[in-house]
């Protein structure tokens, strides 16, 4: 079974998936009429509709003349569709050729151009008419017709576009991609005015049949990369995709690795400067992050901001960020391994504030480590759960109860609270929040070994996460691929960025070195002359 | 087809569980290795420094030990204060037959485990010094928490008796000699130059004397006990042979080009008073010359002289009387290194300067002849000392401030 329908899909074209839409219901029960074509007597028509809609109380349908002989129902669903719409051009162009041809012409035919609507469809199963209703279209079917006609009445209130919650800039668009696909695509073509830029529509999900477009620049992604996101995207069954993480999750290099392959956005600035650089996107309706692949590990520690700021203070925050990851991942183990194995590590004065400090903690430095870290995990998570009257209030008690209280309850220590704080600041300086929540994640496991084996377990931990990563591919590009395997073009954005008149040639890692600025500039901005 | 494709599943299956159950057998080995030599911070006793004395055949080590609790937080009345009550250590002293043996039977009367990596100061008391201190070498330097950049300092009288003064500066009264010897010497005599120069041809070891002093004359009230860093404890191998004072002391280490920027007094050349000058970015070197069996070093002495004092009447410090000033400074400089060096030379026939290593590394074939009667031929050594100061800057006021014009005196 499985296979008979996998089979189909490969016979069909991914890029026109939109046009001709499956019908397939996954093996789920359906009405009786789901199955047939439309039938032209109005009473079946009615008794169709109603049955397939039966229980549904936003689905609206409307008695309509189109002439006196001729009875149809308009269906729609109320709130998904704009109702200005279906009165002002549906609704009164057609009374008002009712009257017409009561005192004119008695015998029009109905025909697309009675409806004052850019987007008409017809088409004759249930099947097919149901889903344009779904998907927030006016269906009219009409006595005597085998056809019925799709009206697409896109509406009801959905969010605008606003500045994005999770990527906020100083500097930079203030624009967020929203719920709405189109309006996503609008927003990245307002940004990429070129031809080249393709907009791959599928739809995923047996009931949620959830619309999501591929997107990536024709002339700059590598063509073998795309065909084989389109192959992977084909393969996904599922019953509904409602976000992005579960595309991610099922078309993603290495399922079981922390490590994320693709990156989300909801900045078409961002998605657009990726684009640019070869990479592909996916938009998914409903929901206002794009993916982004294929990612390296250099990227994760990126923020587009790092483009638009002037190349000195982008370095700067490239650098504290490589430390500051490096702080978040190693400092709490690095602590735990000084404290309780190499003591002479530490300058003697320092120790022995430590050793103060820690004078009355009844636990050892790992417990003591643990205790503070899932707090404050917890703290965070909560944080971000709770509504946000409660906010305030957990802030509150997290500063007083997790900082000062527990110090001086004698539960922990303070240079402890002084380490937790430092890697909580150090991981959110990660500016992608799925690799921060990957280094906290593996700061436990390291914490653990540097509990057992001090600095090195730390060095064990780092090796093995090292192996990991070097084995690791995003869609067949190398993770760490810049630096491993090394490529003198890719360095100029990995470790440095370079100012943009150097950046001369794309990355090397997602297609061929093409160039993205013209003209021999050598290193200097005076030499654009010829552009 | 079917079931051949399945078994090869479970084979496949079982490989997986196999590797798996390999890895997770490789995993407690982490386990198993791990948390051997684990302890908590607070079961260590951090010793801070170490004051070792003979006494009769025994030796007896005085451990100064940190008690964090009291040391630490803020506001708190740390610091040592007079009374005994709060100070941030405490003395553990013991004797036994080897040095070893002390800090075994130290530990018996100790819950924590005694932790000597943070051990920056040992004090050798002057008798065990005199008995010589390469037996008790070996065991601060074999095990790898030894700190080979410990400072070794001899004290006048007992080791524990400086060791277990106030010393109100500071946190800890080692803490203090180690400051003391950072302001002594540039680089300070560390356990691995010491050795270094016990072991070396053509060099004797030195290093720097403590002594217990007060901070006020007796009868003053709320008089503490601190600790003084001057003179130089003279060695011949691992034998202390004498002491000398802060004059020629000072005058050696500036020989050596050691200094930390020392301050000359000069008679003014006219008038009456002295001139105190800093002498900033000092350094030095020796320069042998062996002819007809009879050597001659050079010391050349190279620095930058600030005027920071000028406690005479005499002039306005303009060039002449700078040039003038040099003249004096290098005068006084040579006669200060040419006593010091001949107090060491002839009292106590010690080659701290490392003359002869000087001729080792300088004239090889010179020294093979003479490195097995160097002994002798050492106090005969006639030694120049070339001084290059260069006063460069006078301050922010020319003449004398206190001093009416007329009795300024001129060149």
């Amino acid at each position: 079974m499985a296979d008979k329908t996998s089979g189909k899909d490969k016979s069909q074209q991914p890029g026109r998936a939109s046009e001709e839409k499956k019908h397939i219901p996954l093996g789920l029960p359906s009405p009786p009429f789901l199955r047939q074509p439309i039938s032209a007597v109005h009473e079946t028509q009615v008794q169709a509709v109603k049955e397939i809609f039966s229980e549904c109380s936003d689905v609206v349908f409307r008695n309509v003349m189109i002439t006196p002989e001729v009875k149809g129902i308009l269906v729609y669903i109320e709130g998904i569709v704009n109702s200005a719409d279906i009165q002002e051009h549906m609704l009164r162009p057609i009374i008002r050729g009712l009257v017409q041809q009561r005192t004119d012409e008695p015998d029009v035919p109905l025909d697309d151009t009675r409806v004052e609507l850019t987007q008409v469809k017809r088409v004759d199963t249930w099947a097919a008419a149901t889903e344009g209703v779904l998907a927030s279209s006016a269906l009219l079917v009409v006595d005597g017709s085998r056809e019925a006609w799709m009206f697409n009445v896109k509406g009801g209130v959905r969010r605008g576009v606003e500045e994005p919650q999770t990527e906020s800039v100083i500097r930079g668009p203030r624009e967020g991609f929203t719920e709405t696909l189109r309006v996503n695509t609008a927003l990245l073509r307002f940004k990429l005015k070129t031809p080249s830029l393709k907009m791959v529509s599928m739809t995923l999900g047996s009931e949620t049949k959830t619309d999501i477009v591929l997107t990536y620049l024709d002339d700059i992604a590598d063509p073998k990369l795309i065909r084989d996101v389109k192959k992977r995207l084909e393969k996904i069954k599922i019953d509904g995709i409602l976000e992005t993480g579960y595309i991610e999750e099922l078309i993603e290099d290495h399922p079981y690795s922390p490590f994320p392959q693709m990156h989300y956005s909801e900045r078409p600035d961002t998605v657009a400067g990726n684009l640019l650089e070869g990479r592909f996107a996916i938009l998914v309706d409903g929901t206002p992050f794009a993916l982004i692949a294929p990612v390296t590990m250099w990227q994760m520690l990126q923020a587009s901001e790092d483009y638009y700021e002037r190349f000195f203070i982008s370095n700067l925050v490239r650098w504290i960020r490589f430390l500051f990851v490096a702080i978040a991942l190693f400092l709490p183990a690095l602590y735990i391994s000084i404290t309780t194995f190499h003591q002479d590590m530490l300058p003697t004065t320092l120790i022995l504030s430590i050793a103060g400090a820690r004078e009355a903690i009844p636990f050892p430095a790992l417990v003591e480590a643990l205790i503070m870290e899932l707090s404050f995990e917890a703290l965070r998570e909560a944080g971000v759960r709770l509504p946000k009257t409660v906010g305030q209030a957990v802030s509150i008690l997290g500063a007083l109860v997790i900082g000062q209280a527990a110090v001086q309850a004698g539960i922990v220590s303070a240079p402890m609270v002084i380490i937790v704080s430092m890697t909580g600041i150090a991981s959110f300086t990660i500016p992608r929040f799925n690799f921060a929540i990957t280094v906290r994640l593996l700061r436990f496991p390291i914490m653990l070994l540097a509990g057992m084996l001090g600095l090195y377990g730390i060095v064990i931990g780092l090796v093995l996460i090292s192996v990991h990563l070097t084995q690791m591919t995003s869609f067949g590009v190398p993770y760490l691929s810049g630096l491993s395997p090394y490529s003198k073009t890719d360095t100029k954005d990995i470790l440095i960025r370079v100012p943009w008149w150097k950046m001369i040639n794309r990355p090397s890692t997602v297609q061929d070195n093409q160039k993205r600025m013209k003209g021999n500039i050598n290193g200097s901005p005076e030499a654009e002359e010829g552009w | 087809m079917v079931r051949l494709k399945l078994r090869k599943d479970g084979e496949q299956m079982f490989l997986i569980r196999k590797f798996l159950a390999a890895l997770m057998l490789l995993m407690c080995t982490i386990f198993i290795a791990g948390c051997w030599d684990r302890k908590e911070i607070n079961d260590i006793a951090f010793v801070i420094g170490i004051a070792v004395d003979k006494e009769e055949d025994n030796y007896r080590s005085s451990l100064q030990i940190a008690l964090p609790g009291q040391s630490g937080s803020t506001g708190s009345s740390g610091g040592g204060g007079g009374t005994s009550g709060d100070k941030s250590w405490f003395m553990l002293s013991n004797t036994a037959k080897t040095l070893r043996g002390t800090t075994l039977e130290g530990q018996k009367a100790l819950s924590r485990k005694i932790y000597y990596a943070h051990r920056r100061t040992m004090l050798i008391g002057e008798e065990l010094a005199r008995d010589g201190v390469a037996p008790m070498l070996d065991l601060f330097t074999r095990y790898p928490l030894n700190r080979f950049s410990a400072l070794p300092v001899v004290t006048k009288g007992a080791a524990y008796e400086v060791m277990d003064t106030d010393a109100p500066i500071e946190k800890f009264p080692s803490e203090m000699v180690r400051e003391l010897c950072f302001l002594n010497m540039r680089n300070p005599r560390s356990l691995k130059t010491f050795i270094d120069s016990i072991l070396s041809d053509g060099v004797d070891p030195f290093l720097p004397v403590a002594s217990k002093v007060e901070n006020v004359p007796k009868n003053w009230k709320d008089a503490k006990t601190n600790i003084k860093l001057d003179g130089l404890a003279v060695f011949k191998k691992d034998k202390l042979v004498g002491m000398i004072d802060k004059a020629p002391a000072d005058a050696l280490i500036l020989a050596m080009g050691e200094a930390n920027a020392p301050e000359v007094m000069v008679k003014a050349p006219r008038g009456e008073g002295d001139i105190f000058i800093k002498l900033n970015e000092n350094n030095s070197s020796l320069h042998p010359s062996v002819k007809n069996d009879k050597v001659t070093v050079t010391v050349q002495l190279y620095a930058k002289g600030v005027i920071v004092d000028n406690e005479s009447n005499y002039g306005d410090l303009r060039e002449k009387e700078i040039l003038k000033l040099s003249d004096a400074i290098h005068k006084k400089i040579k006669e200060d290194i040419v006593e010091g060096v001949r107090l060491i030379q002839q009292k106590y026939h010690a080659d701290i300067l490392g003359i002869g290593r000087s001729i080792h590394q300088q004239l090889p074939k010179e020294w093979d002849k003479m490195k097995d009667r160097w002994d002798d031929i050492y106090p005969d050594v006639e030694v120049n000392v070339i001084p290059h100061v260069i006063i460069e800057n006078v301050g922010v006021i020319n003449k004398p401030i206190g001093v009416v014009e007329e009795d300024i005196v001129h060149d």
